[in-house]
């Protein structure tokens, strides 16, 4: 597939211009999986795990190894100035504005629930379409079902977690191969 | 200004598995050890982070500017995002060496569901934080539906939710 950085320069800009009130991965799934179809959902799934492990914010992080998988290094950083452009020129708007802004108004407040909400609802449904690419084995439920316990519940560092189910998990699928 | 990118950039090497873990330890160092910002500031900034769309990082920019005007924004952004970016980069060049490896084949299947864990985990802490009322609740599955009718993609919903929420902010 030949996908030009302009190209992936605008998908991302598009992701940083819509992605209000958190959930931001669930909104590059949509994007590359379902309507530019750049990426499979393994694929994206993989990404998705893989920037866990690394250093720095992992939305934006998703969106530079992402689009480094597609198109190198330029792919991986016309992604992450894509998806920060926007936020970034908004954000020193406000800092600008930042000794003047003392009122919130009450819509305002209403606007940023409502995007945390749909927030929720967008992730939920991301997650439910890479549930079959995900649970392939039966063993999947419990490696997942560990890591959410671990990560969300128990709140342990996401690389202890990964060091204690990453060797299972292979255990695991390779026994089942076998 | 040196001082305040290898700070940021501190920061974004250490926040592993994203910036949210590392935010006290942020908030230390600006407010108490450097004395960069007052605790209000720290506070107010981080709100309106969650008000710009895009990664919720992109609030360092906000204490970049607060503390160095346009250029400490700039640097205080470079800093947190650069080993990221880099990192993120460097993954996928080795990714694309190692993924036809046996192993690798074995490894991969196994991110999978570990991943989807992970995903759970996220929109679990997102929940927990905006469904604050019975209304919300509501709202969640009547945008989750409309998503999975495939009427409606993320972007609408997101713009959807915000204007439900300034007709019913009362009730949210």
């Amino acid at each position: 597939m030949n996908i030009s950085t302009l190209e992936i320069f605008k998908a991302f800009l598009l992701i940083g211009a819509t992605s209000f009130g958190g959930g931001g991965s669930a909104h590059v799934q949509y994007h590359l999986v379902e309507r530019l179809k750049w990426l499979s959902l393994e694929e994206y799934l993989e990404c998705y795990s893989m920037v866990q492990t690394l250093p720095g914010p992992t939305f934006s992080n998703l969106c530079t190894h992402s689009a480094a998988r597609l198109k190198g290094w330029r792919g991986g950083i016309a992604a992450v100035l894509g998806v920060n452009l926007p936020g970034f020129l908004m954000i020193l708007t406000l800092a600008a504005l930042y000794s003047s802004l003392t009122i919130q108004p009450s819509w305002l407040v209403g606007f940023l629930k409502g995007v945390a909400i749909a927030a929720v609802a967008i992730s939920i449904i991301a997650l439910a379409r890479v549930a079959p690419a995900a649970m392939r084995a039966k063993f999947s439920w419990l490696l997942a079902a560990a890591a959410f316990i671990a990560n969300a519940i128990l709140h342990i560092n996401i690389l202890l977690v990964l060091i204690v189910l990453v060797p299972i998990g292979m255990t695991l699928e390779w026994r089942n191969h076998a | 200004m040196l001082e305040l990118f290898l700070e940021f950039l501190r920061f974004g090497a250490l926040s592993i598995g994203g910036g949210f873990a590392l935010l006290s330890e942020i908030k230390r160092i600006l407010v108490v050890e450097r004395a960069w910002l007052p605790a209000h500031v720290f506070v107010d900034g981080w709100s309106l982070g969650q008000f710009v769309p895009g990664p919720n990082m992109l609030c360092m920019a906000f204490y970049g500017f607060q503390i160095h005007g346009i250029f400490g924004a700039m640097l205080a952004w470079l800093g947190m995002f650069a080993p990221g970016i880099i990192s993120s980069i460097a993954a996928a060049k080795a990714w694309q060496q190692i993924k036809d490896a046996l192993w690798a084949k074995t490894f991969r299947a196994t991110l999978l569901p570990i991943g989807f864990g992970f995903g759970a985990g996220g929109v679990y802490t997102l929940a927990k934080v905006s469904l604050s009322s019975l209304l919300a609740v509501v709202l969640v599955l009547v945008l989750a539906a409309l998503l999975q009718s495939k009427r409606f993609n993320p972007m609408t919903v997101v713009f959807l939710g915000g204007l439900i929420g300034i007709i019913t902010h009362f009730w949210l």
